[in-house]
């Protein structure tokens, strides 16, 4: 076995402890006549291998766990449309909640506009037509005495 | 308990919403996630995030979850590729790295050997940070499960959905790589 094939070797399935028992025995027989290939197996298993397995395993924080039951019970939670919607175009709600507000403004102005023209409009007519019956009534003034009672029979009828 | 020692009945009792059984598989399982997220990423936050996200994804899963594959299988997978995407989310940010100084779940330590352990393990911890820092986030993710986590060359395929040749070149060119900084290191 030769040195570039040994060292293919010892990077991979025998420091991982992957190879077979012949092809083990055939890099320790070739390790024990060369040095070159022993320095490098012992860079491999000091350098990188012992620091990588040594390293401390750490243990997720305690809290984290609550974190994700509060998710997990927000799932059973039954779902309303608005977080349907808001899940599926996040974006867009505000600026849907913006339009709402508006059209709804919008619509109860011109509402209450339109109630205030026409109470105005009916005002108006009530108003002109008390003006003309005053008229009328005044204009008997200017009517000779002995004819009132005439125009007074004609217009209502008595 | 630990990952490999969680029993079918377990999960079919946390399948039908028996939050026990699953806090019981959390418990068994969460470390090893969240040391795989945080070899894989570097960073604390992108770690607890991909415990959230995994746990999250087993139990939307668990009642679907074909007893006959295997749970662990199944949970590395989904750490790794979790993890992974959050680190290939967070390569545009600012590299950030582990806190090693903050209180981030370490063993409790109490008195001046436990200070003095916990210096020391935090040193070997930013030796095996900057190692890792070195590799791309696949090479890391090889690395991570098989050094750090023992996998075998088979489990580290299913987990990464890689035929075996693929994981063996992975290793050796992440290890190729960190040899040559070791021996610059050396050579400083």
């Amino acid at each position: 076995m030769n040195c570039t094939d040994a060292r293919h070797i010892i990077i991979t399935d025998y420091i991982d402890n992957e190879v077979d028992a012949g092809a083990r025995g055939e890099i320790e027989l070739h390790l024990s006549s060369c040095p070159a290939c022993r320095t490098f197996k012992e860079a491999v298993f000091s350098g990188i291998s012992e620091p990588l397995r040594n390293a401390l395993d750490f243990t997720p924080p305690q809290a984290l766990w609550y974190k994700v039951r509060a998710r997990i019970e927000r799932l059973e939670e039954p779902v309303s449309i608005g977080t349907i919607i808001s899940s599926l175009f996040p974006k867009w709600v505000n600026v849907a909640a913006i339009a709402s507000i508006v059209l709804v403004t919008s619509l109860a102005g011109n509402y209450l506009a339109h109630n205030i023209w026409v109470k105005a409009s009916q005002q108006s007519i009530a108003a002109a037509a008390e003006e003309n019956d005053t008229l009328a009534l005044g204009e008997l003034n200017d009517i000779p005495s002995d004819q009132v009672e005439k125009v007074y029979s004609n217009v209502i009828g008595g | 308990m630990e990952i490999g020692d969680i029993s079918n009945e377990l999960l079919k009792s946390a399948a039908k919403g028996d939050m026990d059984a699953f806090e019981a598989i959390y418990r068994a399982s969460s470390g090893f996630v969240y040391n795989v997220a945080l070899g894989v990423t570097g960073s604390r936050e992108d770690a607890e995030e991909t415990v959230g996200e995994v746990f999250v994804k087993l139990f939307e899963s668990l009642r679907d979850f074909r007893f006959k594959s295997s749970f662990k299988t199944w949970m590395y997978r989904v750490a790794v590729n979790t993890a992974l995407n959050l680190r290939k989310k967070a390569a545009g940010r600012a590299a950030r790295h582990v806190e090693l100084d903050e209180n981030i779940g370490m063993a409790e330590t109490a008195g001046e050997d436990n200070v003095e352990k916990s210096v020391t393990d935090n040193y070997n911890r930013d030796i095996v940070d900057n190692m890792l820092n070195t590799l791309s986030p696949d090479y890391r993710a090889c690395i991570v499960l098989r050094e750090m986590q023992g996998l075998s060359y088979d489990e580290i395929a299913k987990a990464l959905d890689l035929n075996i040749n693929t994981v063996r070149t992975r290793l050796k060119r992440a290890r190729e790589i960190l040899i040559k900084e070791v021996l610059v290191n050396e050579l400083h």
